[in-house]
């Protein structure tokens, strides 16, 4: 009750969040869509290790 | 690749919409919220959770972008680069190495026999605001500007001429695997310790002594493994400027200056050194500084540090035990978001690999942390340079006729402030997804594999976007 009390105070904070919780149900609906449509990406072959000298 | 060319027109035709809409906001917000009156330096031109949604809608629509119109892997092989040669660039190595080595012992000085009011000895200042956030910034713009300066480099090289000219020289020992990126992580997490938590970090005579404490660490690390070879792996202020000066356009050598697409240097990082925790921790550090002056940090110290000092840690001990959860917690959390991205890479590449290979992306992030957190302390304190380099030891001299100088405040308006760290804010997190987009390319050939690859990490570049404003407007 003491936190429901104070939303006043945090509801500001959890705005925040709004745009990565968009994002994530945006792409899981998307990974869905492609995955009925049997468009998944497989195993992909990966190159060889890179060679930097930063 | 019908699929993925289809995706991606698809995508190209919604962002001129998407475009519009952005655009339309812009427009509107600051119409309406600017309206709402700005009396104190706290105050915002919107509010910050809309800035935050601005911001990541940008950020989601760079996403698109790139997988619709970067289809090639840019990078994979370096940036191109175009050469220019200056001769006898290599001979200001020396001048500019004594510079940094009398600085250095003059900085020292100043520290050990100056004022102990952190205010009036220039050395606080100089670590904390030139140091630490000035040299970041010029480093991504102009290249490695501390490297020909590095003190403690000056005197291992001098020491290794004079020890090769008198027979001393022996073969440095192999750099050890296991030390791996470990002393780079230390020095800069303790450093960050240092600032952040401990309460006499500010305080000129224990920076002194730890400056020189470093200093001779870094000298027994050149003693041991050579003077390039713990450049290169173990100074952790070398590493950290040298990552930031892989985003400059330019880049210095011996021989002269080359020219390259800005931020694309990145992609060269050598990640046994820029590692993950590495480049984490540097995002992190930033981000701890923003959390530890938040409201909910300031709460939580309200409710946990009396009882911290109930059990017995007492007034000074308590906070700095708080102080130090929350660093760990923070370092923790932006280590955890960015395994979080590559863990679906892990499966493909191993989890080591596919940690490494995408370090570097957060090295944009990172200077855009520093930018939009310090900013203003490099705007205003910097200028509190000016009278301290008059009277560096607090002691009422005045050798430049600069001591009363005071800071401007007008420079800057804190609307204008704010613009400057949201854009940075939203600048470095799409290079980073520039950077991310290319690698994954390289990786993985084409691009409809390369952006779903991708996808966990813009939920990261989304998450550390809105924690960046967060941290800013809180």
């Amino acid at each position: 009750m003491i936190v429901l009390a104070h939303f006043g105070h945090w509801y500001e904070s959890v705005l925040y969040l709004v745009p990565l919780v968009v994002v994530v149900l945006a792409l899981w609906w998307s990974g869905r869509g492609d995955d009925e449509s049997g468009d998944a990406t497989g195993g992909v072959a990966v190159d060889a290790g890179r060679t930097n000298d930063g | 690749m019908i699929g993925a060319r289809s995706a991606s027109t698809r995508a190209a035709r919604r962002l001129p919409h998407a475009l519009a809409v952005v655009g339309a906001a812009s427009l509107v917000a600051p119409a309406t919220t600017w309206a709402h009156g700005i009396g104190g330096t706290n105050e915002l031109p919107v509010p910050g959770w809309l800035g935050a949604w601005a911001a990541t809608l940008i950020v989601v629509l760079s996403f698109i972008a790139l997988g619709a119109m970067w289809r090639t892997a840019r990078f994979a092989d370096g940036p191109v680069e175009r050469h220019l040669r200056i001769p006898g660039l290599g001979l200001v190595q020396v001048p500019l190495g004594a510079v940094g080595v009398l600085a250095f012992a003059g900085l020292v000085y100043a520290g050990l026999a100056g004022s102990q009011d952190p205010a009036n000895n220039v050395l606080p200042t100089t670590v904390y605001v030139v140091f630490w956030v000035a040299v970041p910034v010029a480093s991504a713009i102009v290249g490695d500007v501390f490297a020909p300066l590095n003190p403690w480099r000056a005197v291992g090289r001098a020491a290794g001429w004079a020890a090769s000219r008198l027979g001393w020289r022996r073969d440095p020992l192999p750099y050890p695997s296991w030390l791996g990126s470990w002393p780079v992580l230390v020095g800069l997490v303790g450093f960050g310790w240092l600032e952040l938590v401990y309460l006499d970090g500010d305080a000129p005579a224990v920076v002194a002594r730890l400056a020189l404490l470093y200093a001779g660490v870094q000298l027994l690390g050149m003693a041991l493994f050579g003077e390039p070879e713990w450049t290169r792996r173990g100074d952790a202020f070398a590493v950290y400027f040298r990552a930031f000066a892989a985003l400059a356009p330019l880049r210095w050598s011996r021989a002269g200056l080359a020219r390259r697409a800005p931020v694309a240097g990145a992609t060269q990082l050598d990640p046994m050194v820029f590692s993950a925790a590495v480049v984490t921790a540097m995002v992190g550090i930033t981000s701890f500084d923003g959390f530890s002056r938040s409201g909910l940090f300031g709460a939580i110290s309200e409710a946990v540090v009396p009882v911290l000092g109930d059990i017995g840690l007492g007034a000074r001990l308590a906070p700095q035990v708080l102080g130090t959860v929350g660093y760990a917690f923070m370092l923790g959390l932006i280590w955890g978001l960015y395994r979080l991205a590559c863990r679906p890479l892990d499966r493909r590449m191993g989890a080591r690999r596919a940690g490494s290979a995408f370090a570097h992306t957060l090295v944009p992030i990172a200077l855009a942390y520093v930018l939009a957190h310090y900013v203003g302390l490099l705007i205003f304190q910097g200028q509190e340079m000016v009278p301290l380099l008059s009277d560096p030891l607090g002691s009422g001299a005045d050798y430049l006729g600069t001591a009363d100088t005071v800071i401007d405040y007008t420079l800057i308006t804190p609307q204008a402030l704010w613009v400057v760290q949201v854009a940075v804010l939203v600048l470095g997190h799409v290079a980073g997804l520039a950077l991310a987009h290319d690698r994954a390319l390289s990786e993985f050939g084409t691009g409809r594999q390369a952006a779903r690859s991708q996808n966990p990490m813009l939920v990261v570049m989304v998450a550390l976007t809105s924690l960046g404003l967060y941290l800013l407007s809180s």
